[in-house]
């Protein structure tokens, strides 16, 4: 299934998509308790899941034309973390056969992305000229946890995969070399544009594509048998002494061909337009500030 | 003024503690609406604050500080504790050492900020788990805590006092091999009980916003690390100026402003860290805050 937020004068409410893809429902209109899509995926079952999508067959007239409804990001201000695997993608097979070669003993690099709130599809990306110099843009397939998860063993964390939606995990990168993490590079205001569906594990198989564009050129353009380490990876890893709670967001990390791959490397300027897009689940477009 | 987050039979509450400091008075019985601190922190008004103060001299009755349960002050923390790497400079000057690096140039010119997250923050009492097999390596160091007031962006250093609610401890955990393994002090420092924060939240009317807090850490009552506030590379105003630079920190947020060096670096026998160890944190003008080393299991498959 297909979930999104829709805004409707001043008021946002979680929605899912009508089987012909036509319709908002709310999901309160289907019965379901739930404010926000992270309460969704933290507190929603595989039963419940399962109504749901018998209610939509059985009531194929809920809710309003997808075109009378306002979308927001799918986590328009996320409350759980957001946890990066930082240099995740192989560039080609060469440096992935490199990487199986080596990889007993390599772990993934994690980091943490500090967000109040999320950019909507077509919104603006800010510069501010005086802090940030060097912007960048970073396409990231994203996975919403399934519930709270702790000691969860790696042949069962598939499943711990509530749904995917997409991220441009927006980045100074001359704030990272000065602070010497990508920390509050990656965590200023606006620095998260985000796709406006969350769509369910079910409805996607792997590999998903991962592709971004600045004003129409296609710079990014990978797909997931390129990460290094898997979502399902990274919920055993990260659950295994510690419980990682439903409704957080773990992103893959970004393939190659950001801007600073770009030689010479091309930063993000005013009035570009840059789109990150994960086929099958949905796209996030913005303006440069 | 000092709040605290307790619990009576499991059931969590916020409370005011006595200015004598032995009752704690429960803010629901004292007429205020907060279930959570970090709800109060997010509504309190200055007038509220003001009347708490006088209702910490004056109110009578209340449950002795011994009979509650102690529970860090924001258990559901806002996400992750913000983090400053060396930001002592005997700490630093420490690690160049170890390091055999220039210690004239072990002082760094930006902060480095990272972050150490968890579900859960523990409290005074609260086990500090040992996994034989995983977190063998265990660290640890006091550290003032900022507990920010309001949702905050764009603070000059001398507003910082502005949008500081008040102070805490933590000692902040960590499995050094996990920080090796990973290249980072990430997952080492975010394990389930490695973020012991409290006992209570001093308000930030207290001190003001240069105020020099010492701090001392005991392992079984043998002192181990020692320095004071002074001492940091980048202060406090400074710290919160630099993050809200164009970045929000909502009410609640909590930054650790840095840990001063070991008495004993260089020694890692002296420095290990076994289950049945006490830990005990100290920074005058806040309070303590003791854990226990605990031996925990590690997922079954162990792998």
């Amino acid at each position: 299934m297909r979930y999104v937020m829709c805004a409707d004068r001043g008021r946002a409410y979680p929605a899912v998509i009508s089987a012909d893809g036509a319709r908002a429902v709310a999901l309160s209109e289907a019965g379901l308790p739930y404010q926000n899509l992270e309460e969704l995926a933290r507190f929603s079952d595989d039963g419940e899941q399962t109504a749901l999508k018998e209610w939509l067959e059985a009531n194929c007239r809920a809710g309003i034309p997808l075109t009378q409804v306002t979308l927001l990001p799918a986590i328009p201000a996320p409350t759980q973390e957001i946890l990066v695997m930082e240099n995740n993608f192989v560039k080609d097979e060469e440096e992935m056969a490199a990487f199986e070669t080596a990889k007993t003993g390599l772990l993934p690099t994690y980091y943490y992305k500090k967000a109040t709130m999320a950019n909507v599809d077509g919104g603006r990306i800010p510069t501010y000229p005086g802090h940030v110099a060097e912007l960048d843009y970073q396409a990231e397939l994203c996975a919403v946890v399934a519930g709270d998860v702790y000691q969860c063993p790696p042949e069962e964390a598939q499943k711990r995969i509530f749904g995917y939606t997409i991220i441009n995990n927006v980045i100074a990168r001359d704030l990272t070399r000065r602070h010497r993490r990508p920390y509050i590079a990656t965590s200023l205001d606006g620095f998260l544009p985000m796709c406006s569906y969350l769509v369910t594990r079910d409805e996607i198989t792997e590999p998903i594509r991962i592709r971004s564009y600045v004003n129409g050129v296609l710079c990014q353009d990978d797909d997931t048998s390129h990460a290094k380490f898997s979502f399902a990876y990274a919920i055993a890893d990260l659950s295994r002494i510690s419980v990682l709670r439903g409704g957080s967001i773990l992103t893959l990390g970004t393939p190659y061909g950001s801007g600073c791959h770009q030689v010479p490397p091309r930063w993000l300027r005013s009035g570009d337009i840059v789109t990150c897009e994960a086929v099958g689940i949905g796209s996030v477009t913005s303006v440069v500030e | 003024m000092k709040l605290l987050t307790y619990a009576l039979d499991g059931q969590e509450a916020v409370g005011l503690l006595s200015a004598d400091m032995r009752r704690v008075l429960p803010l629901k019985e004292l007429g205020y609406p907060w279930d959570t601190m970090q709800g109060l922190i997010e509504q309190i008004t200055p007038a509220q604050l003001e009347s708490l103060k006088a209702l910490a001299e004056s109110a009578e009755g209340g449950i002795p500080y011994e009979d509650v349960e102690k529970r860090s002050p924001i258990p559901e923390m806002r996400r992750d504790m913000i983090c400053i790497g060396f930001n002592f400079r005997n700490h630093a000057l420490e690690i160049a050492k170890l390091r055999g690096e220039d210690v004239k140039t072990a002082e760094i010119s930006y902060p480095i900020y990272f972050s150490k997250r968890t579900a859960r923050a523990t409290g005074e009492n609260d086990p500090i788990p040992y996994v034989p097999g995983y977190a063998e390596n265990l660290d640890c160091g006091v550290e003032v805590a900022v507990v920010i007031g309001r949702d905050a962006l764009n603070i000059s250093q001398e507003q910082a006092g502005s949008c500081i609610f008040g102070y805490t401890i933590i000692n902040d955990i960590c499995d050094t091999r996990l920080n090796k393994a990973y290249t980072q002090p990430f997952l080492g420092k975010s394990i389930d009980g490695y973020m012991p924060v409290g006992p209570w939240i001093v308000t930030g009317d207290e001190f003001p916003p240069d105020h020099r807090f010492p701090m001392r850490l005991y392992v079984n009552e043998k002192l181990r690390q020692e320095g004071t506030t002074d001492d940091l590379v980048f202060s406090i105003p400074y710290i919160v100026s630099e993050l809200t630079r164009n970045m929000t920190l909502k009410a609640g947020t909590m930054i650790a402003t840095g840990s001063p060096a070991n008495l004993d670096a260089g020694d890692p026998e002296k420095l290990k860290l076994l289950p049945g160890d006490v830990i005990r944190c100290e920074i005058d003008g806040i309070g303590s805050l003791t854990n226990v080393v605990t031996a925990c299991r590690d997922r079954e498959d162990g792998k």
